[in-house]
């Protein structure tokens, strides 16, 4: 059953661990959003954070594999279904990300394409996103069922665990758990998601009127950074903000 | 559990708890008839305080307390005779104060109209006199323990009275302040009395002297008298008599020598020996009577008792003037004896008198004090006054809460053995770091 999720409510609490987390890790910093599974929300928070974070500062990234979130016919020639490219696209297209003060960029990589690229050459994805960017926002996802999330957490300067409420403890918490001890990173806290969705954040943007031309229909400006979305077929687009 | 964490939980179990509402309400609606109805009387009492002095027991606001105090409807079931328990009874009476009014309503909640309207009205009543008994209970003590020590000094004046009772039954003499010289003009005038009824005495004795059957007068006269009256003897008599003439007659008409002489003689000898045997015979006759002896045979016997009646007078007075006499040498003893006990006493009659007293006082004090307040009753419960109380109403209020509670337990039961995590502590228990957001909350 879907609930009704306000969203100004939901601005403002993003608005809340934007704070805490400003106030904790200083910028530039990596940040890594895991959990414990894939439904946790991993993306979610990473998103919802990385659109706050756009809001104080100019230049926020967020790298995920989410092809929900990115647009992922870009990432590796294996495109999701159509229907959720469109969705993607249409809120990308519509720049409704593009909050004040500026949007953020999103650095997608496929799931297929993780298992590919070597450990050095994602911390040096990492180090020029750094360099570029004062905060980058990693969606790690579930830290026991991918590998994406395990090649970014030594470069992460902090990490937050996704929690969907309402589940029973499952045996990934403490492989989840486990692992993180083990990469000695430093771990913020945990970010509860009250069974919100990506839909919640589709739902505020308004729908394109008729008859506007779609930039969508122009091509994406990758720009930055060009040579890692050559060399390792990753597309990084720039959402809202020429380049 | 904050209130925030019950309506989480509340809003989550709607399902269950609406379900078990209705179920409830259902089973309550099906089971509405086996309930009884119940009756309400209801009467009314106003505490009364005289102006301008302060009431020294309670207040109106206490009143309820003690309209439902187990004092109050102990005594209610016993003028009553209540079939109920004293725990019945009290959770069945209602008192309240109306605002802020000196009157105070008084209810008791039966299935029985009657029964209602009786013990409110009981309630009421008894409110009133333990009320009256609380404001004068001070006083009542006070009265009690003089009444006691009245009661001693009563018990002590009685005992010494029947101890100088006994002393002046012994003797008489020492109630008189002057036992002595009355004891001793008693023993004159006894004396004086004593000689008198002496002389009376010796008169009477020698008055029967006179009368005594044994002179030789009396029977001299009783002889003759006997004789006279006996036939017999008379006849010989006569008959002596005419043969001592004949022979006289013919001792001078003849001489010695007359042949009839000698026969004569012989039969006036034998006629004196029969005159003799007749008046022997008449004598000893029991029958024989001599008006003379018995008059002097009563008149004797009469003077006997008054000599004896003399002689008991004069023994009656020898034993008044001993008893006097004997008085008179015990009067320095029991006169002390009798005194000292007079003494005692008009000392108990001046304590039982300072009692009295000062019971007279704590009675008027106890009586002003009940006059300061009291409880009157205002109205009592009648018969109009009775009314359907809420007895389903109240039941259907403990179903209702006791199925709301079954629906909220449920819940919370069924919450209890969720194992899903929903909670911040529950997070942080689980993963060992704390909670620094949320989001996605419900709009």
């Amino acid at each position: 059953m879907k609930h009704r999720i306000s969203t100004d409510s939901l601005a403002r609490e993003f608005r809340l661990l934007r704070n805490r987390i400003e106030a904790e890790v200083h910028a530039p910093a990596v940040l890594l959003v895991t959990s414990a599974t894939d439904r946790d929300g991993a993306g979610l928070t990473a998103y919802g954070l990385a659109e706050s974070l756009s809001k104080t500062h100019q230049r926020t990234a967020l790298l995920t594999t989410s092809a929900t979130v990115a647009q992922t016919e870009w990432s590796s020639g294996a495109p999701a279904p159509r229907q959720q490219r469109r969705r993607a696209s249409d809120r990308l297209d519509a720049g409704n990300i593009k909050m004040d003060g500026g949007g953020f960029s999103i650095v997608s990589v496929s799931h297929e394409r993780v298992a590919t690229i070597s450990r050095a050459n994602i911390a040096e994805l990492v180090s020029d996103l750094r360099a570029e960017h004062d905060y980058v926002v990693i969606d790690g996802g579930s830290l026991p069922e991918n590998t994406f999330g395990l090649l970014l957490l030594p470069s992460a300067d902090a990490t937050l665990v996704a929690f969907l409420t309402g589940r029973a403890q499952l045996p990934a918490d403490r492989t989840m758990l486990d692992t993180l001890e083990k990469a000695e990173t430093k771990v913020l806290g945990v970010v509860m998601n009250e069974q919100a969705t990506i839909d919640h954040f589709v739902e505020q943007i308004p729908k394109r009127e008729p008859g506007i031309e779609r930039e969508a229909d122009a091509p994406a400006k990758v720009v930055t950074p060009t040579t890692f979305a050559r060399r390792f077929e990753v597309a990084v687009p720039r959402i809202g903000k020429s380049g | 559990m904050t209130p925030q964490r019950f309506l989480d939980v509340v809003k989550r179990r709607s399902l269950i708890i609406w379900s078990v509402l209705a179920v409830g309400l259902a089973l309550m609606y099906s089971f509405r008839g086996i309930v009884p109805s119940s009756y309400s009387g209801v009467a009314h009492i106003v505490l009364v305080a005289a102006s301008g002095t302060r009431d020294p027991s309670v207040s109106i606001v206490d009143l309820p307390s003690i309209a439902t105090s187990t004092v109050v409807l102990q005594r209610v079931r016993n003028s009553l005779k209540l079939p109920v328990s004293l725990v019945n009874l009290k959770g069945n009476v209602s008192a309240s104060v109306l605002g802020r009014s000196s009157i105070m309503a008084i209810g008791y909640r039966d299935q029985s109209a009657e029964r209602a309207i009786a013990v409110s009205n009981s309630v009421a009543d008894e409110l009133s006199r333990y009320y009256d008994e609380i404001s004068t209970q001070s006083y009542d003590v006070n009265v009690s323990r003089l009444s006691t020590a009245l009661a001693d000094e009563a018990t002590k004046r009685q005992r010494l009275d029947q101890e100088m009772s006994g002393v002046a039954a012994s003797n008489p003499f020492v109630v008189s302040d002057k036992s002595a010289d009355a004891i001793t003009g008693q023993i004159a005038e006894l004396s004086e009395q004593r000689a008198i009824a002496l002389a009376q005495l010796q008169g009477d004795q020698a008055l029967a002297a006179t009368t005594s059957p044994d002179s030789p007068e009396l029977s001299k006269t009783a002889r003759h008298e006997i004789l006279a009256g006996d036939p017999a003897y008379q006849a010989a008599r006569v008959a002596a008599g005419k043969d001592a003439a004949q022979l006289i007659a013919d001792k001078a008409s003849y001489t010695s020598a007359f042949p009839g002489l000698p026969g004569e003689v012989a039969k006036v000898q034998s006629e004196s020996g029969l005159i003799n045997n007749e008046a022997s015979r008449a004598l000893s006759d029991p029958d024989a009577y001599s008006a003379s002896a018995a008059a002097t045979m009563e008149a004797h016997v009469h003077q006997l008792a008054i000599i004896a009646g003399d002689t008991a007078r004069l023994q009656q007075l020898d034993d008044l003037i001993a008893k006097a006499t004997s008085s008179l040498n015990q009067v320095p003893t029991v006169g002390a004896s009798y005194a000292q006990l007079s003494a005692q006493r008009a000392a108990v009659d001046t304590e039982y008198t300072a009692l009295a007293g000062r019971r007279a006082n704590a009675l008027a004090d106890r009586a002003e004090a009940s006059s300061l307040g009291s409880i009157v009753v205002l109205d009592r419960a009648i018969k109009a006054d009775t009314q359907l109380a809420s007895g389903r109403t109240r039941v259907a209020v403990v179903a209702l809460t006791l199925i709301i509670a079954l629906a909220l337990g449920t819940a919370f039961l069924v919450e209890s053995l969720d194992p899903r995590i929903r909670r911040a502590e529950d997070i942080e228990e689980l993963y060992g770091i704390p909670v620094v957001g949320t989001f996605g909350s419900k709009a």
